[in-house]
């Protein structure tokens, strides 16, 4: 009995190419915005641009979050799907406040669909899958359970999980008001 | 549910990472289901028996709590 565990999954090396990759166009995210001010003051009308390094960092990490391990094992395609789901919820409770939000304030259902907030919740969720499926490969920590003592189940242990919910919310209609 | 890999290792002078490429896994996926980090599926469970020649029940034992 054979169980496949690449299904759409990149080869290892594919991994490897897209650190690489993403390691380089991170440099050059850098230093564009360290040379920008420089860049800006020389040529007054300068249009200078970050897009396309994000754009290839954001390529390069989408191909590192689904490429296979050098071992791949049953206990990687679990913490990988738990990882998915950690990265499901952060895109989530960033996005449905400004829902609510544009909701309740504006009379529209609306998310926020600017470059910048775009690149928030693209980064925000590269950010939550790593830092999940590496805290778990490594460190066997395991952010969607409940069984160990994070910040997310003592919140909840103690019945104040609706009470961080409301002040996120609170928060992002204060941010829809003074922004308007 | 506990297990006693780290035992039937010690009686065959084996490491972690002998185990693992004897059953195709990686070398952190034993460390973590010898700490009861991970719960292997059944046909791991059933390499790991096969590999020590011994009966699965007798490597993984049901607890209570389970």
């Amino acid at each position: 009995m054979q169980h496949n565990h690449d299904n759409f999954l990149y080869p290892y090396k594919t991994k490897l190419v897209g650190m690489v990759v993403a390691g380089i166009s991170l440099g050059m995210l850098i230093f564009h915005y360290a040379i920008t001010p420089i860049i800006l003051v020389a040529s007054k009308d300068a249009s200078v641009n970050g897009n396309y390094f994000h754009l290839v960092l954001i390529v390069a990490l989408y191909v590192i979050m689904n490429s296979r391990e050098k071992i791949e094992d049953e206990r990687i395609v679990f913490i990988r799907g738990k990882a998915l789901i950690v990265a499901y919820r952060c895109i989530m409770i960033l996005i449905l406040p400004g829902f609510l939000a544009s909701t309740l304030v504006d009379g529209v259902s609306s998310i926020p669909t600017s470059s910048f907030s775009t690149k928030i919740l693209v980064y925000a969720s590269f950010i939550s899958y790593f830092t999940s499926f590496y805290m778990s490969f490594y460190f066997d920590k395991d952010l969607t359970s409940s069984n160990y003592t994070s910040f997310q189940y003592e919140l909840r242990k103690k019945g104040y999980i609706h009470w961080f919910y409301i002040l996120l919310g609170i928060g992002f209609l204060t941010y829809h008001f003074f922004t308007k | 549910m506990r297990n006693t890999i780290r035992v039937e290792r010690a009686k065959l002078g084996i490491s972690q990472e002998e185990l693992a490429k004897h059953v195709n896994v990686s070398r952190q996926t034993i460390n973590a289901i010898e700490r009861d980090k991970f719960i292997p599926s059944t046909i791991l469970a059933l390499k790991i028996a096969r590999f020590f020649k011994v009966a699965v029940e007798e490597i993984f034992v049901l607890e209570e709590s389970d």
